[in-house]
């Protein structure tokens, strides 16, 4: 009987692995969605990928403590590479996401970008967002080149912080491989459904 | 994990009141917080499930390794018939070390390890006699689990979190019945092998987390050899019945991932079958309360402490001790 306790627990373990496992968003085209923003113009998102270098989409949770302490690092990115091509959104796809609601979350988090309300979270099902801070830089093509964290810490930022999305922007803009295509994002669950 | 009462049913005590006051004094102090903290905000999901169950990954960690301290002390019995007694001639006091590690095994997936490390001191005074304390010890069962979260709660408003638990019990420890002191002091464990199987459901209302789990355990047969003194005849196969456990609980979230959490459970497990025989009365159920709190020290490390209690009431436990203790336990956590 141990033993087929045992056996029953191995096979656990590795029916749930194979299930489970999340395929790679990298590479992954963004779907053909137009989603309303809190600049109150509709974005078409293969048109706002094709009109930049390259765009990120930041997956959003307003009561999520992450998101929070994410503001600052999402706010000074935004305004680091405007200039240089890179636009960004943040992606409000949970129960509830409106435009009204949205338009005070981006003034009270001071944010200089568009908040894109993404009804029935069609655009985080489509490229597997789950949590907030997740993010996704697509190129002008509207594939997903990176996918992930802003960085490597979820509040304070320590010393050995890795910026992934930074990083992931600067190789891009320069053309290099990039030191990391995916990573891991550090928010709550978005609730979509 | 929890220290197996001895097998003659002690008697002996302290007053719960300090106990009662103690938990209506928790209970304040739980509803103050909540009222006081209406701006709170932490998603309830991360923080809740800290304070609710100390040793399992948050969401964003890859892995974890911890330490529990456990003190407990008897103050009451309940019989057979369900009945609660105090147990005035008669003292126990119950301290565990657990050192337990998680890693993430997949996305949604963490392996668990605790490693339990036992100490009892008993006390028996029975009026007219000769007062008998022993104190034993060593390693107790180390367990092995599985949780996988094949939904996260807070995803859905709908659907609540799910979680499945799997789970084996090694009979690391040293069972009663093996025990060599009189007063089973030196019991740190259950003796036999045992599968763990649950299903846990959780839901999130903003910085507030529900969460109900069930969890059953199937234990496998096992032999006690007499002790030493005593005729071979006293050797014992056993098996004990398999036991269920009911777990509710509710945690609230502060906005700095703080967190405090009042949850209740419900064990019970049938007859046991000794020599092939089944043994009447030796059914065994106990309710625990308890409320508890978490602190996130930083990114990395964090403190959870609880308080809890076997309510001093007939009808909450069967052939059993009444116990309250207290935990605290650090983790030191990657992610």
């Amino acid at each position: 009987m141990t033993r087929t306790l045992r056996l029953a627990f191995l096979l656990t373990v590795i029916a749930t692995s194979i299930a489970c496992q999340r395929p790679s968003a990298v590479h992954a085209p963004v779907p053909r969605l137009v989603l309303s923003g809190t600049d109150g113009r509709p974005h078409d998102l293969s048109d706002e990928a094709r009109s930049a270098r390259f765009t990120v989409l930041f997956f959003s949770a307003w009561g999520c403590p992450c998101q929070s302490v994410h503001d600052a690092r999402i706010r000074e990115l935004s305004a680091r590479y405007r200039s240089r091509g890179i636009h960004v959104f943040a992606i409000d796809s949970e129960l509830g996401g409106s435009i009204a609601r949205d338009t005070v979350e981006a003034e009270r988090r001071g944010y200089a970008f568009p908040v894109l309300v993404d009804p029935g979270g069609v655009l985080a099902r489509a490229l597997g967002a789950e949590y907030a801070t997740e993010s996704f830089v697509l190129d002008a093509a509207g594939a997903v080149r990176y996918h992930g964290g802003l960085d490597s810490d979820r509040k304070q930022l320590h010393d050995d912080a890795r910026p992934f999305l930074q990083d992931a922007l600067d190789d891009l803009l320069a053309g290099k491989p990039l030191r990391t295509a995916e990573s891991k994002a550090l928010g709550c669950a978005l609730q979509t459904w | 994990m929890g220290l197996v009462p001895p097998s003659t049913p002690p008697p002996a005590g302290r007053s719960p009141g300090g106990t009662r006051r103690l938990v209506l004094l928790a209970g304040v102090a739980f509803a103050l917080v909540s009222a006081i903290a209406k701006d709170a905000s932490a998603q309830a999901c991360c923080a809740g499930s800290g304070a609710l169950t100390p040793g399992r990954l948050a969401l964003h960690e890859d892995a974890l390794v911890g330490l529990q301290g456990h003190a407990a002390t008897v103050f009451g019995l309940y019989d057979e018939g369900a009945n609660y007694a105090r147990t005035p001639h008669y003292s126990e006091y119950d301290f565990e070390e657990d050192l337990f590690g998680a890693v993430r095994v997949f996305r949604r997936g963490q392996v668990a390890l605790l490693l339990p490390l036992v100490e009892t001191r008993r006390a028996s005074y029975p009026p007219g006699q000769t007062a008998a304390t022993q104190v034993g010890g060593g390693i107790g069962d180390v367990n092995l689990s599985l949780r996988y979260d094949f939904l996260v709660a807070g995803q859905s408003h709908i659907v609540p979190g799910i979680a499945a638990l799997v789970g084996l019990t090694a009979p690391t420890g040293r069972s009663p019945n093996e025990a060599s002191l009189p007063l089973s002091a030196n019991a740190t464990g259950t003796g036999a092998w045992q599968g763990n199987f649950g299903l846990a459901l959780e839901q999130s209302f903003g910085p507030w987390l529900l969460n109900a789990t069930e969890l059953f355990a199937w234990r496998a047969p096992y032999f006690a050899p007499a002790r030493a003194g005593t005729p071979s005849s006293t050797s014992i196969d056993e098996t004990l019945a398999p036991q269920w456990v009911t777990l509710l609980g509710a945690s609230y979230a502060f906005r700095n991932e703080a967190a405090v959490a009042l949850s209740a459970s419900y064990t019970f497990e049938g007859d046991a079958i000794i020599n092939g025989a089944t043994s009447p009365g030796s059914r065994k159920a106990v309710a625990v309360v308890s409320v508890s709190g978490a602190y996130p020290l930083s990114d990395r490390c964090r403190l959870q402490g609880s308080y809890f209690l076997n309510p001093p009431l007939s009808g909450f436990g069967l052939n059993q001790t009444a116990t309250t203790g207290l935990t605290f336990t650090f983790i030191w956590s990657w992610s």
